[in-house]
């Protein structure tokens, strides 16, 4: 199952408005409930405290101050003023602080709600015998002190909510869109077309992504366009001798032993393509074992020897102790190899001497020739992997490619120089890992 | 018509000598370095270029040549059969792109394109006066009825035509007997010379004292 990073980020934001929303809503109504209580409470001990007191004789509404005293207490005119009312059913006198001639309902003690002059009061009414004392607030009072606590509840509520939000859509700009425009990148990216990612951001983890997948595509990149000159240099190899063979037999007296060498160079070409798919095909590694190479050198040279005697070629062989990690089969194939070239490039009278010794204890195996050796630019382009293969004439053929792989495979390295004791001639030195 | 292989491969290059050689003087060599040293100092009607040598790119060393002026013309010979390798090729200055393997016919047709392109004509008809030479056919007529030359002087005779009318060197007349650094010897071009104006008529061909001969409408 695959999830849609963008929906979760859109299920976020909206997960963070409600919660900011809901919290806001659910701290009002709480705090409306609870700040009404304590109203309640305050107005229920004052009226106690009030009927308490005419009860004890201590204040009378009778008394022609009680008024003043009252709209001096809880006030008349400001929005905090309460609204007391004083019923004395006996002497059946009604006084309070603000006028009005509203009867008493009912007498007994509870929570009242009255209308004045268009605006609601709520309060407690307490009754004591024939008095009954009525203490309330003004609805406009209880609405204002709630906005205040709303106001005070929703700002923070507000600033860090549109904070969370602010901070979710800098994420999502720095990494999921830039991951949604990597993606339309790369699909628009092909094995022809394989130019880099442009997309830019300032989050670290995107850029760094995006720089490995562009050193991906690079490899990949290098990797193509390497197949592609190997598929080219293949059929360069193949369509030369096949050119050869035409232009032969279509004349009118063709050259058997021309056509019959032509078509052995074409058998052998297809050999060496095969030994290279084969060790393409990558399951060598995992069959690596140790390799006395002193060993194998020794056998292969054996077998090697004497078509470099029918060639004229003298071998010289120092062969000192060296072990690798490697293939055998492989490792035989490297050497006939280089030892094939030897046999391609060097006349008659040349020598070959190959030099097998661990140095710093790595395996170093050295063939070195007093042949015609390279031009310095060819060598360049040999050392840095770019010189193309080519069996004709001069070239090292797909031997080269083979060697190459065979080394890379073993991470060994080969390199070529002009020989040290000669002139000219070739040195191979292939130097694997210690 | 003197031609100049460039092939490095020595069967394919035995190949094209062999069928080139019943047609055209041809000299082969088998890298750009010979290649450089040949066309300065020999004319050559047309150069047959492989492009993968062992000294460097045939393509890159026709363009340097291409940028100091030589005008001979070019046809690639190549494995290498991409759209870009050809593009390449003929946007560098080549004449023409030939992808190995290829057909001995189509070769043979290719350089009798390049040699008619040469000479200026467009119909393979070379032409001084009422003496005419087919190019595709290697044949001379002289009113309309045509010409049994010995080979020696048939490829005098080409030469000249290519020509027209214009002066032709002693040296490259030469040339085109023996190759390079071949026929010292000039007493034997004055002798096929004097075999040519027997057959076409001695008007037909000037002595510029000197230099060379020239063709001459009669």
């Amino acid at each position: 199952m695959t999830v849609r990073l963008s929906r979760i980020a859109v299920l976020l934001a909206l997960v963070l408005v409600l919660t900011a929303v809901g919290s806001a809503v659910a701290t009002y109504v709480v705090a409306k409930h609870e700040f009404r209580a304590v109203l309640d409470h305050d107005l229920r001990k004052q009226s106690k405290l009030l009927l308490g007191l005419i009860r004890k004789g201590q204040l009378s509404p009778a008394d022609p101050d009680f008024n003043g005293l009252i709209e001096k207490v809880f006030r008349s005119q400001d929005e905090e003023a309460i609204w007391v009312n004083i019923y004395d059913t006996d002497a059946e006198q009604h006084v309070s602080n603000f006028a009005n001639d509203i009867a008493l309902g009912q007498s007994d003690n509870g929570k009242i709600e009255l209308e004045l002059d268009g605006n609601r009061w709520y309060g407690y009414q307490r009754a004591d015998g024939p008095i009954v004392v009525q203490l309330l607030r003004s609805d406009d009072h209880l609405a204002a002190v709630q906005d205040e606590i709303l106001e005070d509840i929703q700002t923070p509520l507000m600033i860090t909510g549109g904070l969370n939000l602010l901070i979710l859509f800098a994420l999502i700009g720095m990494t999921l869109w830039p991951l949604i425009r990597l993606g339309r990148e790369i699909e628009e990216r092909s094995p022809e077309s394989l130019a880099p990612l442009t997309v830019r951001s300032p989050a670290h983890e995107v850029m760094v992504f995006r720089q490995a997948l562009n050193r991906l595509m690079s490899d990949v990149n290098d990797a193509l366009g390497r197949e592609r000159q190997f598929a080219n240099d293949a059929a360069h190899e193949l369509r030369t001798p096949l050119t050869t063979l035409k232009l032969e037999l279509s004349g009118d007296q063709p050259d058997l032993g021309v056509v019959k060498s032509e078509i052995d160079r074409l058998a052998d070409l297809i050999d060496q393509l095969l030994t290279l798919a084969r060790v393409d095909q990558g399951h060598w590694r995992r069959n690596f074992k140790p390799v006395d190479l002193e060993a194998l050198c020794s056998t292969e040279l054996e077998r090697l020897e004497p078509g470099l005697v029918d060639c004229g070629i003298t071998l010289e062989t120092r062969l000192g102790h060296a072990q690798v990690r490697g293939d055998e089969v492989l490792l035989a194939v490297l050497l006939q190899n280089l030892v094939a070239n030897v046999l391609r490039h060097c006349g008659s009278g040349s020598r070959l001497c190959i030099d097998l010794a661990t140095r710093e204890g790595a395996a170093t195996l050295r063939i070195a020739d007093d042949g015609p050796g390279i031009d310095p630019t060819r060598l360049e382009n040999l050392n840095a992997g770019s010189a193309r293969f080519d069996s004709r004439g001069e070239g090292l053929g797909l031997g080269l490619s083979i060697c190459r792989k065979i080394t890379d495979l073993h991470g060994a390295t080969l390199t070529f120089s002009p020989s040290r004791d000669s002139e000219s001639g070739l040195t191979v030195e292939i130097r694997f890992p210690a | 018509m003197y031609l100049l292989l460039v092939e490095d491969d020595l069967p394919l290059g035995n190949a094209l000598l062999k069928l080139l050689r019943e047609r055209y003087r041809v000299h082969w060599i088998r890298n750009l370095t010979a290649a450089s040293s040949h066309v300065d100092t020999a004319e050559y009607d047309a150069v047959l270029l492989d492009i993968g040598l062992p000294d460097g790119d045939g393509i890159e060393w026709l363009r340097s040549m291409r940028n100091r002026g030589w005008q001979t013309p070019v046809l690639i010979l190549s494995a290498r059969d991409s759209l870009d390798d050809r593009i390449r090729g003929l946007d560098t200055g080549a004449d023409d792109y030939l992808v190995k393997p290829f057909e001995k016919e189509e070769l043979l047709a290719r350089i009798r394109v390049l040699l008619r392109r040469m000479a200026g004509s467009g119909h393979g008809v070379l032409s001084v006066g009422d003496l005419h030479y087919s190019v595709d056919k290697q044949q001379f007529f002289l009113c309309d009825v045509p010409l049994s030359l010995p080979q020696m002087e048939s490829q005098i005779l080409a030469v000249l035509m290519q020509s027209g009318e214009r002066p032709v060197s002693r040296e490259r007349l030469t040339q085109q007997l023996y190759g390079i650094g071949g026929g010292t010897d000039s007493n034997t071009l004055d002798v096929h010379i004097h075999t040519l104006r027997k057959h076409i008529g001695k008007d037909r061909i000037q002595t510029l004292r000197g230099f060379g001969y020239r063709l001459a409408a009669v």
